[in-house]
């Protein structure tokens, strides 16, 4: 694949971090000095013999090389755009948390607006600019958001509900930050963090556990540490995760097959901390930092052909186009304001697809998503912390 | 309408602190704020400084609420910035030295400079004790010392600076963000971590949900986060 970036230059802001680490311990008390918290001797977890299936991450296929590949930084090219991009406000400040797209191209959010006695989950429609209650709730949703995991608000434990008319389907032994639905909704996965790890231990031990949306073979897949990024292949099949293995000695992006429990480490590296998968399973976006070949790359999803990708920013795989890649980079100094582009990976080229001259974007946290259409997208603005929309395709 | 007031608050002050940070016109806060710089000199790079960890209500200070944290209400009570060992850090404006290695934590070594403006900044997990003296003038942008790592020997896993402003009587801290000057946003743009995102209260979902607002630490005091429905889940 030689596919990366001929014409992709800039980017000499670069920030990137390290992630669940411990940090900021210093000792707020101002008469006496009390010891400062300290990483504590990694803890084994020990199999629960309750626990079905419960087994280490499998033996690993070799790893792929450290990626070499650097793509050449070239000049900017001018966008090409006949459309011209615009932007409006579409929620108010402070408004909006965990938004995302539905397949039509409206906009879920969670919210709790003025008058409202209670919080819950909203679909907006960009065409009327109205909003309607999708969920009475926060949850974690299906891509066709048919279904929804939502955390019983007494127990913490995980519920696994239609959206439609709330019946419940499964129930989660367990409390856990995001449950992810395959792609046909027939399986979930999730991540459980060690509740024997409350303090600064790191690093941090997690079991990976998937089950049939009907709640039935409910198992442990792996027992891992610092696990995160987890994603489905479109084959149902498969897991995608950041993780180090249980004995903290293999470092990287995993490949996991539910089916066959094997465990494949696709890209070595201590200092990954992101990854993404594309719309078709086919290729992987992901950050590498802390070592000398830090940067963002994009490979095969089984780690070849990784190419450096010439920029530092934040970048979203298109939902419905399985060869296109958004991405913003980071602004360096002088230039005030961020740039869409996009890159497509049959043709190799990278397009920038709005001017910051013209259309200045300034994204908060970076918090923006891409509708299914390819034609929007949302983000918070740094300006004034309200949900804009900018339209940059007709 | 206390709702629609809180949001108008909320982005006014976001709007402010960009406006500000942008060379406009601003509150009469805005206009008086200190102005302080960053601790580090030149631009930031993937083999120099980084973003780490924002002030306030975090998602990894909210997981470590009753451990790390707790005796700072729960929140993380300052910045992080990712640095190899051994990078240059700078005062981030003039003063005066108060303190080297002295009881306010963030080992091994940590440096204290008081400002005419009456705050003081700590700069913590330092490498080694800064070759200053007590009482001695420094100059913002000068070198004062050199960052390392919480328990000075894990730079290769943890090298970062833990930068803390606080009040002259050190009995807190405030939220750097709002006193130093930075194109903030865009130095984490793109970047993953729980330091970065901030955790939410499912019931009040916009609280403390900017790099801006954000609330004082006072040392000592009850739990701010200790949200009966959080997400993420801990």
């Amino acid at each position: 694949m030689r596919f990366w970036l001929k014409t992709i230059a800039r980017c000499r802001v670069i920030v990137f971090l390290l992630t669940l680490t411990a940090c900021g311990d210093t000792n707020p008390t101002t008469l006496a000095p009390s010891p400062t918290p300290t990483l504590q001797p990694t803890a084994i977890i020990t199999p629960n013999p309750s626990t079905p299936t419960v087994g280490p991450l499998p033996t690993l296929n070799l790893p792929t090389t450290t990626p070499l590949v650097t793509a050449t930084p070239t000049q900017i090219p001018p966008t090409d755009q006949p459309f011209s991009p615009t932007t409006r406000q579409i929620l108010p400040p402070a408004c909006c948390r965990n938004f995302g797209f539905s397949p039509d191209n409206k906009l879920y959010y969670y919210d709790k607006p003025a008058g409202q006695p209670k919080p819950a989950t909203y679909l907006f429609d960009p065409i009327t600019s109205q909003s309607q209650q999708l969920f009475a709730g926060f949850g974690n949703f299906s891509s066709d958001l048919s279904l929804v995991a939502v955390s019983n608000s007494k127990t913490g434990l995980i519920n696994i509900e239609k959206v439609k008319d709330g019946s419940l389907l499964a129930k989660l032994p367990h409390k856990t930050t995001e449950v992810i639905f395959s792609p046909d909704n027939s399986h979930l996965a999730y991540l459980v963090r060690s509740s024997r790890q409350d303090g600064p231990e790191e690093p941090q031990l997690f079991e990976l556990w998937a089950e049939k949306i009907d709640g039935t073979e409910l198992r442990t897949v792996s027992r891992l540490r610092e696990g995160a990024n987890l994603a489905w292949f479109p084959d149902n099949r498969r897991l995608l995760l950041t993780a180090r293995d249980e004995a903290n000695q293999r470092f990287g992006l995993w490949v996991i097959d539910l089916e066959s429990g094997k465990a494949t480490l696709v890209v070595e590296s201590k200092g990954l901390i992101a990854a993404s998968l594309s719309s078709d399973g086919e290729y992987l976006a992901y950050a590498v930092t802390l070592q000398s070949k830090s940067e963002i790359w994009l490979a095969k999803s089984d780690g070849t052909q990784a190419v450096k990708m010439g920029w530092v920013g934040g970048w979203r795989w298109s939902s419905s186009s399985k060869n296109e890649l958004y991405y913003i980079p980071a602004r360096s100094s002088g230039e005030t304001a961020n740039a869409l582009w996009v890159y497509n990976l049959t043709t190799e080229k990278a397009n920038r697809l709005t001017d910051p001259a013209i259309l200045p974007l300034k994204i908060a946290l970076d918090e923006w998503q891409m509708s299914p259409d390819n034609k929007t997208l949302v983000y918070r603005n740094a300006v004034d912390n309200a949900l804009w929309l900018l339209r940059f395709r007709n | 309408m206390a709702e629609i007031s809180r949001r108008k608050l909320i982005s006014l002050g976001v709007g402010l602190m960009v406006g500000t940070l942008a060379g406009l016109p601003g509150s009469g806060y805005a206009q008086s704020a200190p102005k302080f710089g960053l601790p580090f000199q030149g631009e930031p790079s993937l083999g120099g400084w980084r973003m780490r960890q924002w002030y306030g209500n975090t998602q990894w200070a909210y997981r470590q609420r009753r451990a790390l944290y707790s005796s700072g209400q729960g929140l993380h009570f300052g910045l992080d910035f990712f640095a190899p060992c051994g990078t240059a850090i700078l005062a981030i404006g003039n003063g005066t030295v108060l303190a080297i290695d002295g009881p306010y934590g963030a080992a091994p070594h940590n440096l204290l400079i008081s400002h005419p403006n009456g705050y003081v900044s700590l700069y913590g997990h330092l490498q080694e004790r800064a070759k200053l003296r007590i009482g001695q003038k420094v100059q913002q942008g000068e070198l004062v010392a050199f960052s390392g790592a919480p328990t000075g020997a894990d730079c290769d896993t943890h090298p970062h600076l833990h930068l803390e402003i606080r009040p002259a009587n050190l009995g807190g801290t405030v939220n750097p963000i709002n006193l130093i000057e930075a194109d903030w946003y865009n130095l984490a743009l793109g970047l993953p971590g729980e330091g970065l995102l901030f955790q939410v209260n499912l019931d009040e979902p916009d609280l403390w949900q900017t790099i801006f607002d954000q609330p004082q630490v006072r040392f000592g005091g009850s739990l701010l986060n200790d949200f009966a429905h959080p997400w993420p889940i801990r």
